[in-house]
């Protein structure tokens, strides 16, 4: 057992502090760089769609479920002028801007460049194959929280 | 920005500072990771997910709004992030019985896990102690040489009478015991042995 008595006594806690402080930190430095790294996402003249709902974490698996629904996993994002619906099965990304408005969205991936793909007048746009990695996606003024595929 | 409360570098960093974000990253990086680690996550996932909080950061500096109490923040958010790695691995290999066991945060009548609860609380002091404001700080790294150093040389290095410097050294525990990083661990704790 852990002993809480750092709660109550002061002896206690300064002896937990000394022993923080003159233990090496475990951290290791990859854990750093990608929290440092992770700096370049911030974006200023856009607003957040956080994500609200997604399927591979949202909907519990459930038994019987056939194989090409649990394969299709869908995302939903929100912001106040926008929301972002995505599928995203082995093949293609399906989206859809609700309301349907912007012609393009840019797409933006971990580690490459970022590229841009049409949205058709009903808002519905497809990117085949699927892009993987920490992805998001800016449409108008909104971008969507990071999210991985 | 040697000092204590983490403000001014989350305004900095909201703004565009990457020495602001570095340094924020420098000193909560491993209650981060710390955190991840105790609720069981391996190595591999346990950098992901850290990474992830990171993100998370980014994406709502603007509109945090207790900047002061960031370290609680980012406990709260790992832990939401851990849960929400556990679901969708249940969801990938939901006959993976391990992934439902290690549901729950690390407990600490396990040796294993002790080590963890350990490490997260190593962190979680650490934070405290570096948003102290410079004083107690000085005066903690004097009474913790060993052996500590006598009242009248931190009375001559802090510039205080003998007389202060034991009710200095319990406000600045008190300061330290106060802090967002300690208290969101307490109540964590708190919900353990309610659960």
């Amino acid at each position: 057992m852990i002993s809480n008595d750092w709660q109550e006594s002061d002896e206690a806690l300064l002896q937990v502090l000394t022993q923080a402080l003159h233990t090496p930190d475990p951290t290791p430095a990859s854990v750093r760089e990608a929290a440092r790294a992770v700096y370049t996402w911030r974006t200023i003249d856009a607003e957040l769609a956080e994500l609200v709902h997604d399927s591979r974490v949202d909907e519990l698996a459930m038994a019987g479920l056939r194989a090409e629904e649990a394969d299709l996993r869908t995302l939903s994002f929100e912001s106040s002028t926008l929301t972002i619906e995505l599928g995203v099965s082995t093949t293609a990304l399906l989206g859809q801007l609700v309301p349907p408005g912007p012609t393009e969205v840019t797409v933006h991936r971990e580690g490459s460049a970022a590229y841009t793909i049409p949205v058709d007048p009903d808002g519905t746009f497809r990117i085949a194959p699927p892009p993987t990695g920490l992805i998001t996606l800016t449409c108008a003024d909104v971008v969507t929280a990071a999210f991985r595929l | 920005m040697a000092d204590g409360d983490p403000t001014a570098l989350v305004t900095a960093a909201a703004g565009g500072d990457t020495q602001a974000w570095n340094a924020l990253v420098e000193r909560y990086a491993p209650l981060v990771h710390a955190t991840c680690r105790r609720w069981r996550l391996d190595a591999a996932d346990a950098a992901d997910v850290s990474q992830t909080v990171w993100l998370r950061l980014v994406e709502n500096l603007p509109k945090l709004r207790e900047p002061k109490a960031l370290p609680g923040w980012l406990m709260t958010t790992a832990a939401h992030e851990c849960t929400r790695f556990y679901r969708s691995r249940q969801r990938e290999r939901p006959d993976d019985l391990t992934s439902l066991l290690d549901r729950t945060p690390a407990d600490d009548t396990d040796p294993v896990d002790a080590g963890l609860i350990r490490d997260e609380l190593h962190a979680a002091m650490r934070v405290a102690f570096a948003e102290l404001p410079e004083r107690c700080r000085t005066l903690f790294s004097l009474l913790m040489t060993d052996p500590p150093a006598a009242y009248t040389e931190i009375s001559t290095r802090l510039a205080m009478p003998c007389g202060a410097i034991g009710p200095t050294r319990s406000r600045c525990l008190d300061r330290l015991r106060r802090s967002a990083a300690l208290q969101t661990l307490i109540a964590d704790a708190g919900h353990a042995v309610r659960r």
